[in-house]
């Protein structure tokens, strides 16, 4: 049984989580409006239940994680040669957007 | 069976404001019952933002901030710096005033009424342009003596403190330091290692600069005097791009996130770091305003589409929740 799941919900702002929630909650979020939160927990579903969040499986989510990668890794290729976030011994050198792999 | 009465001592009393930890009391303001416990710290999502920066301008407080300029996302990993200002009354962001100048990788602190921004670069900026705030008002302030961006600061407007940062063409850190007056910057003892993408809290008179970039990122951290730098209690691990509030006291200080990327945030309390309550984002290069954490801080802005949220610390302590009663 998976230990966190995955819900996507765009946030709102204000109230969105709120201190309450994050006391009951572990929140991790992730670009493709994802909320990693935690699996078979009462706060949690209620949470998601609340913000109209749409439960995604493992695979569904890291669809929209990577298409949003892909957006970020376009951009920075398209940055000239000699941008300072592509020098390396610049203080605003930012490497190329590498993905990660979600987990439960 | 024993009842809440042989438990606390008196019945459930209806109040304004609860007198005891533990206490079951009904909210006759709010008409809601409420239970009195010692809460602990936490983060929650504020409003958001209408346009998604990193290392702008952070001024103020939650109830009270103002985001100036930085660097534009979309696209990214970088865009425009710009000059756009956004306001925040502790639930919304909403238009203000734009900067006089565009301001990117900036240092800045004070109040709404009483703001301070180190321009950083405003392509092609001098770097060491100071732009006063007040309640909308941008004026023209004091000229820093050296060059940087991506500096360390702290302090109030008229009582500030800026360190090291970097600046083109080369970019390499730098162990300058400024104290300013409201008026005039004035050259100080240089900061002991070269640094830029740290943090700091305190003034001009008393300060704590902590972690950055030397390269790699440090834990190193020094205390300010007023007129000499010593050896100051080192973060737990090397860390750069912090979020941190630098209109804060060096005995209250709240550094979140970094690069590379983490959720974590940390208190030092003047002796000692601890660990706190993680965020549920975690962007390198975002700013936070606000003094203390028991009146609270918000942060906002990553080099990210998704970093237009704001997000809001509440530090631990007495604090009361509702009882849904059925």
């Amino acid at each position: 049984m998976a230990d966190y799941q995955y819900i996507e919900a765009t946030c709102w702002g204000k109230g969105f989580i709120t201190h309450e929630d994050s006391r009951h909650i572990s929140f991790e979020n992730y670009a493709g409006n994802l909320w990693k939160i935690p699996n078979n927990d009462q706060h949690a579903n209620r949470w998601s239940a609340g913000v109209a969040g749409v439960k995604k499986t493992l695979v569904e989510a890291q669809a929209i994680y990577d298409a949003d990668l892909v957006v970020r890794q376009n951009a920075w290729d398209a940055l000239p040669d000699d941008a300072p976030e592509k020098d390396a011994s610049s203080s605003f050198y930012w490497a190329r957007p590498t993905g990660i792999t979600l987990t439960e | 069976m024993t009842t809440y009465r042989a438990i606390q001592g008196m019945t459930v009393q209806s109040q304004t404001a609860a007198s005891t930890a533990g206490q079951i009391w009904y909210d006759s303001a709010n008409e809601v019952f409420k239970l009195q416990k010692v809460l602990t710290a936490a983060w929650a999502t504020g409003g958001t933002r209408s346009n998604a920066t990193f290392r702008g301008a952070a001024i103020g407080s939650t109830s009270a901030a103002v985001a100036s300029g930085g660097t534009q996302t979309p696209p990214l990993p970088s865009g425009p710096i710009n000059n756009t200002t956004e306001l925040y009354n502790g639930t919304s962001w909403t238009g203000g005033n734009a900067a006089p100048l565009n301001l990117g990788y900036t240092t800045s602190g004070g109040t709404e009424a009483a703001g301070i921004v180190n321009t950083g670069e405003s392509p092609p900026g001098s770097g060491t342009s100071t732009l006063h705030y007040a309640n909308g008002t941008w004026t023209a302030g004091g000229t820093k003596t050296f060059a940087a961006q991506n500096s360390l600061g702290a302090g109030s407007q008229d009582n500030y403190i800026c360190i090291g940062g970097v600046f083109q063409p080369s970019y390499a850190p730098q162990n300058n330091v400024a104290t300013y007056n409201g008026t005039a910057w004035t050259a100080r003892s240089t900061y002991p290692i070269s640094i830029a993408t740290g943090g700091c809290s305190g003034n001009a008179d008393l300060a704590y600069a902590y972690g950055g970039d030397s390269p790699p990122a440090v834990a190193t951290a020094a205390d300010w005097s007023g007129t000499a730098w010593t050896t100051g209690t080192s973060m737990p691990t090397g860390t750069n791009n912090m979020a941190y509030n630098s209109a804060g006291p060096t005995t209250d200080v709240l550094s979140a996130n970094g690069s590379p990327s983490t959720p974590t945030s940390l208190i030092y309390n003047g002796t000692s770091w601890s660990t706190t309550a993680a965020t549920s984002q975690a962007p390198p290069q975002a700013v936070m305003a606000g003094a203390t954490t028991s009146a609270g801080c918000v942060k906002w802005g990553g080099p990210g589409s998704n970093y237009q949220y704001t997000e809001e610390f509440t530090g631990g302590g007495p604090g009361s929740t509702t009882i849904t009663v059925t």
